[in-house]
């Protein structure tokens, strides 16, 4: 949708196509009883705020993410514990929650429990710069004009941010075989 | 070959979608929203809970006719004749009303006399919980013996605050009563008392209209006054005689950040009558002032942050806004922020005199923090709250270090009975295991009695088992402290999701 939200019915059109990935978008970051909440602040804001959307500056999208991510910002601690316990409790058990919760197949599962928590944990020892613009671009679909207007950066401090992020997640990740999907150092073990 | 990007998509593919829950959550706030706009314009009041109903799967001919009848009914009703929201042109005083006990709840927790203590719970059947913030109730002790207690008494779990109830203690809390409201009120700041019964407070007319209301007899009857056109909700409120309040109010009402409920375009409201009128001072554009203390008629203090107005952005929590003023508001001084901390998302600021007064502010730098259960590193990982005095009424200010059994305290509340003697009461990464819940975090209390040289952290009992009402995580915060005297206080904890009490802890009683 483009152009600016005048008419009530517009926005009712923006919720019904945008409620569900944000809501997404959140719940990946601060846990699904959170995002119920936060989620709904976002289109709130959006629509008390809709007069002010400029879409020269950016698509729709990436406005209602902008208010996602700022958010989910003030939530900064849920954020980093709910990866950081990720990261553990996947570790202490082989079939985790997280794994079970997103994988179907019972080879899925062996995948989810091997990769799911070290990427958790990768994205826990990210800083919250990296981590958000992986997070939009990833997880969002952000493309890098649209994490710009997001996050009201310039294209060029996106594209780099995001290269820098890809970076860090890379060395995060270790020895990761991206061919066979597992890590090198677990051949071995 | 996949990349990276592919691992985290793979990664992030399966978050589950939102359940009805949370459709139905966000379809009502939208509406309230939708309602508050119409509201505004003169349709009905933005409280009116509307709410989506899921679409029947049956259609039949019957229910078609009834639907487009009731459509049409509807439409003349409220376009000929249903009135819309009343509005108050003129001072509105309430009859006497008599106070009506509540049944006991308490059960209290055995401690040596003098100590903190849980005193009681205060129960509200349908209150609205919330764990991120000071609600269920905004708390007022304007002496040892006196207590109030705006609460929620929102009839949904999940929905807007309601703050249409009121309880009066005049045990030191040990007992609660409620008195009744006026008619189509809801509070929308805490109680400002000049003595026990002399009290003003922020509200709404029927969900609409901003009042200011006041009360000589402690609740047992109120005045409501209307504002000045352009004032809005009343947010905080100073008194320092039954007749002299000064107060916050937002022309907007626009939260200035998603997630921390900051309000922007901040005014000051001053009356010198008990609200028969009012003098309305902006504040200096892109200064959103959140918290204002006026120990005496001339003198005030006001603390807030810079808003850029992008709800993308937020505002600055590094660094923020310190005026004060010497003619009750009318002009203020631009004084420098203080170096080390800044505003953060919840900026308070007291005054026990024209000259000694005491702020809540906010440190977040990289690292790591946490405790046995869980963990935060990164950037921006370690965060925590610093309380900061000043002694020339709130030039220059000194962060003071709250002992090392508090390791990341987040204060929400600051109390000072003294100018040497202040109390600060919140939450802490400090792990606690009451009956079978093992909580991530903890309440604290801490005072100081040489004006934040020295703290000292407070120790109070909590139940072995969680009391009938309660869920564990109603004893992680406090979201609220008054100290009428050094001696006497009176703190209620932030009760869990679900629960339909919430704890009240004193130290005197």
């Amino acid at each position: 949708m483009t152009g600016a939200i005048a008419a009530l019915e517009d926005f009712d059109a923006v919720f019904r196509e945008h409620f569900a990935p944000v809501h997404r978008f959140i719940a990946r970051r601060v846990g699904k009883a959170l995002a119920e909440d936060l989620a709904a602040e976002v289109f709130v804001t959006a629509f008390r705020r809709r007069a002010a959307y400029q879409p020269e500056r950016g698509s729709l999208r990436s406005w209602l993410y902008g208010i996602a991510a700022n958010v989910v910002r003030g939530h900064w601690r849920d954020e980093q514990q709910l990866f950081e316990l990720e990261a553990r409790v996947a570790r202490d058990s082989p079939r985790t929650p997280a794994a079970a919760q997103f994988a179907d197949a019972a080879d899925e599962r062996v995948i989810a429990a091997t990769l799911a928590p070290r990427i958790a944990g990768a994205l826990a020892a990210l800083n919250r710069d990296h981590r958000e613009v992986l997070l939009l671009h990833a997880g969002a679909g952000l493309s890098h004009e649209e994490i710009a207007a997001a996050l009201g950066i310039a294209q060029g401090t996106a594209r780099s941010r995001l290269s820098r992020a890809r970076a860090a997640l890379r060395a995060q990740l270790g020895e990761f075989d991206f061919e066979q999907w597992t890590f090198k150092e677990q051949d071995h073990a | 070959m996949p990349d990276e990007i592919d691992l985290l998509r793979w990664y992030l593919g399966g978050t589950p979608e939102p359940d009805n829950a949370a459709w139905n959550r966000a379809r009502t706030a939208l509406a309230d929203a939708r309602a508050g706009e119409a509201g505004a314009q003169g349709a009905p009041g933005r409280r009116h809970r509307s709410r989506w109903r899921a679409p029947s799967r049956r259609v039949t001919i019957a229910a078609v006719v009834a639907s487009v009848a009731a459509v049409a009914v509807a439409v003349v009703l409220i376009t000929g004749v249903l009135p819309g929201p009343p509005a108050l042109t003129g001072r509105l005083t309430t009859s006497w009303e008599p106070a009506r006990l509540l049944p006991g709840g308490a059960h209290p927790v055995g401690a040596p006399s003098g100590a903190w203590r849980l005193m009681s719970y205060l129960v509200a059947r349908g209150w609205q919980e919330n764990t991120a913030g000071p609600e269920p109730g905004w708390l007022t002790c304007p002496t040892a013996a006196t207590c109030y207690v705006e609460g929620d008494n929102s009839a949904s779990p999940s929905g807007p605050a309601d703050m249409n109830s009121f309880y009066v203690s005049t045990d030191g809390a040990q007992t609660w009563s409620v008195l009744p409201v006026p008619q189509g009120i809801t509070f929308t700041s805490a109680l400002a008392c000049a003595s026990a019964t002399d009290c003003a407070a922020g509200g709404l007319y029927y969900g609409h209209q901003p009042v200011y209301l006041s009360t000589a007899s402690g609740g047992h009857s109120w005045t409501v006054s209307p504002v000045p056109a352009g004032v809005g909700q009343i947010s905080n409120l100073d008194c320092v005689t039954a007749a002299t309040c000064q107060g916050l109010a937002s022309v907007s009402g626009n939260t200035m950040s998603p997630g921390l409920g900051l309000v922007a375009d901040m005014h000051l409201v001053v009356t010198t009558d008990g609200g028969r009128g009012f003098t309305v001072v902006p504040f200096p554009r892109g200064e959103s002032i959140q918290s204002v203390s006026c120990p005496t008629a001339s003198h005030c203090v006001a603390v807030g942050l810079y808003d850029n107005g992008d709800a993308q952005a937020g505002p600055n929590l590094d660094h923020g806004v310190l005026l004060t003023s010497d003619d009750g508001g009318m002009t203020w001084q631009q004084q420098a922020w203080p170096s080390g901390y800044g505003p953060g998302p919840q900026p308070d600021v007291t005054c026990a005199d024209a000259s000694h007064c005491a702020m809540i502010g906010f440190v977040e730098r990289n690292g790591r923090e946490g405790n046995q259960v869980g963990y935060s590193s990164g950037k921006d990982a370690v965060q925590y709250t610093v309380i900061a005095f000043s002694s020339d009424g709130g030039t220059t200010w000194t962060a003071s270090t709250l002992p090392r059994t508090i390791p990341y305290p987040m204060i929400d509340a600051l109390t000072c009975p003294t100018t040497q003697t202040c109390y600060a009461a919140g939450s802490d990464l400090i792990a606690q295991r009451i009956g079978n819940t093992y909580n991530a975090g903890s309440s604290v209390v801490a005072i100081t009695n040489d004006a934040g040289r020295t703290w000292q952290r407070v120790s109070f009992a909590v139940p072995a088992k969680v009391p009938g009402g309660m869920h564990g995580d109603s004893f992680m915060d406090i979201g609220q402290i008054q100290c009428p005297q050094p001696d006497a206080c009176v703190a209620i904890g932030v009760s869990d999701q679900g629960s339909t009490s919430t704890p009240i802890y004193t130290n005197h009683g």
